[in-house]
């Protein structure tokens, strides 16, 4: 069974185009410039239902991440073990998403930069991923 | 001044079925029988019950179900919602419905079911095509519940220090409590070594960390303080409940992972109840995934922020320790049931019922469910 790819909707078409571009798109509020991730159709902090998607740095830290070692995702079973992220991004404090990380798992910390990378799947769908930020300067 | 709800109410009944890692007799079923157990504990009717709340989630017959197979002739008051945790938010909303006079005596209750042929995966959140926030999971390979916890206690682990033997500590323990609970499905000794030699389910969480899927049953019935001194068994009071949760109610987008829903839930537990975690004899701390305790033991107040692994590192939950914890081998050992069986040994220890389990101070207790999105606590006496 192949991985489940996103359901692209008008609530979360922007991230998906974004990253169809290569670009990491975050949507935001537009009256409170809160971040809103994932998606959601009224901002929480203001409820203002304009909301809209914005490119982002590309930059994050690892906020956790753990190491799957168990069956149970569909198209992942054949990867086992792999890590997944819990991705802070620095627009904005515990705004958090999720990807999985070019590196050895072992090697992952907490507080970790990270920089964003694009794996394409097909036409439509292309997942933001992560890897170890290469050098300060980035 | 003294709480309102303080003391107003008590449990009278409880009942609890046998936990068992294969397919047994149907949820339904199950249900009907601890139910009619717990009425029979409390020495009541049937047609005593004006008061249902279950959650109705994972094939659990339904507080509608139950009115239809108990016969109850008038029921004022059925819910349950989201539940604070499963088992202590259940009998808590069946506390505060006896408490305002929306019923007299009212049953809660919690059952669940191993999958049987043709359920999914178990605890695989996808539906087959995906919508929300499982659109930014699932496609990474995140969509298993444990590996939110995982992450949650990998980042206990690196920012408080806790430690494969701390957590080893617990576990072990909870396998020897269970010992003496002939409900438990995972009642045998385990050494140390055994527990570190325990494969990653999802690292850093291990097999023997999480709870085992049961056929399981448990129910408590509430009724008022009054009547409950009239009836068969001596009353354990219930002080104060609560419940609580953070502002972004998602296990992995939760906003903050150093402060879980038991925060919330702490908030307004213990100045309600009069009483502090100091006054408690022992506790019933939930353990779905052995790591909740860390949480459970920090946000309630029972050790300082970051110390959990150390009190359990240094035998503070041994029955015989500082603050004995979940004497019946808690969820870990005893088998999932959401902390009815929490509830259940709860009140049966401050009945002095407990048997081989009993402790040897057991006047005052605290229950609570959940800890990470949902949580929901119950303050106890006798
Ligand atoms: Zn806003």
């Amino acid at each position: 069974m192949d991985r489940p790819l996103p359901v692209i909707d008008d609530i979360n078409r922007d991230c998906w185009e974004g990253a169809r571009n290569n670009r990491l798109v975050i949507y935001r509020c537009g009256e409170c410039r809160y971040w809103i991730h994932p998606p959601l159709e009224a901002c929480p902090q203001c409820q203002s239902e304009r909301v809209a998607g914005e490119e982002v740095s590309g930059k994050g830290a690892v906020y956790s991440w753990s190491v799957m070692y168990s069956k149970g995702n569909p198209g992942f079973d054949h990867k086992l073990p792999y890590a997944t992220v819990i991705v802070e991004l620095p627009e904005q404090e515990h705004l958090f998403t999720i990807g999985n990380i070019d590196c050895d798992p072992k090697d992952i910390e907490i507080g970790m930069p990270l920089e964003v990378t694009f794996e394409k799947i097909n036409d439509e769908v292309t997942l933001p991923q992560w890897r170890p930020a290469t050098g300060a300067a980035r | 001044m003294s709480h309102p709800f303080r003391d107003r109410t008590a449990i009278v009944g409880v009942g609890h079925s046998p936990c068992s890692k294969t397919p047994t007799i149907s949820p339904y079923l199950n249900t009907v029988r601890t139910l009619k157990q717990a009425i029979a504990d409390a020495g009541l009717e049937p047609s005593d019950i004006d008061g249902v709340c279950a959650l109705a989630t994972g094939g659990e017959p339904s507080p509608l179900d139950m009115v239809q197979a108990l016969g109850l002739p008038g029921v004022t008051w059925y819910g349950g919602g989201l539940g604070g945790g499963v088992g202590p938010g259940l009998v808590a909303n069946a506390a505060m419905a006896v408490a305002s006079g929306l019923c007299t005596t009212a049953i809660a209750y919690r059952t669940m079911a191993v999958p049987r042929p043709g359920d999914g995966t178990y605890n695989f959140f996808g539906p087959a095509k995906l919508g929300g926030a499982a659109n930014f999971i699932q496609p990474y390979g995140h969509g298993v519940f444990m590996q939110y916890f995982a992450a949650w206690y990998q980042r206990k682990r690196k920012v408080f220090g806790v430690t494969d033997e701390q957590m080893g500590a617990y576990v072990t323990a909870m396998r020897d409590n269970a010992t003496r609970n002939p409900h438990a499905v995972l009642g045998k000794p385990m050494t140390m070594d055994e527990y570190l030699a325990c494969p990653y389910v999802a690292e850093p969480l291990r097999r023997f960390d999480c709870d085992m899927p049961v056929d399981v049953s448990g129910a408590v019935i509430v009724t008022t303080a009054e009547r409950a001194r009239d009836l068969r068994q001596k009353p354990v009071y219930i002080s104060s409940v609560s419940t609580g949760t953070g502002p972004r109610p998602h296990m992995a987008f939760w906003h903050d992972y150093d402060q879980s829903a038991a925060h919330f839930a702490a908030k307004t537990i213990w100045k309600n109840a009069g009483m502090g975690p100091e006054d408690m004899d022992f506790g019933m701390i939930y353990d779905g995934f052995a790591p909740l305790v860390l949480y459970n033991l920090e946000e309630y107040g029972f050790v300082p922020k970051g110390e959990a692994g150390r009190f359990l590192g240094d035998g503070g939950h041994l029955r015989d320790g500082a603050f004995p914890l979940n004497p019946h081998g808690g969820n870990n050992s005893e088998g999932r049931s959401h902390a009815i069986g929490h509830m259940v040994e709860a009140t049966q220890q401050l009945r002095g019922q407990a048997g081989a389990r009993q402790l040897k101070k057991a006047n005052t207790t605290f229950v609570n469910g959940g800890a990470i999105m949902l949580a929901g606590a119950v303050v106890l006496h006798n």
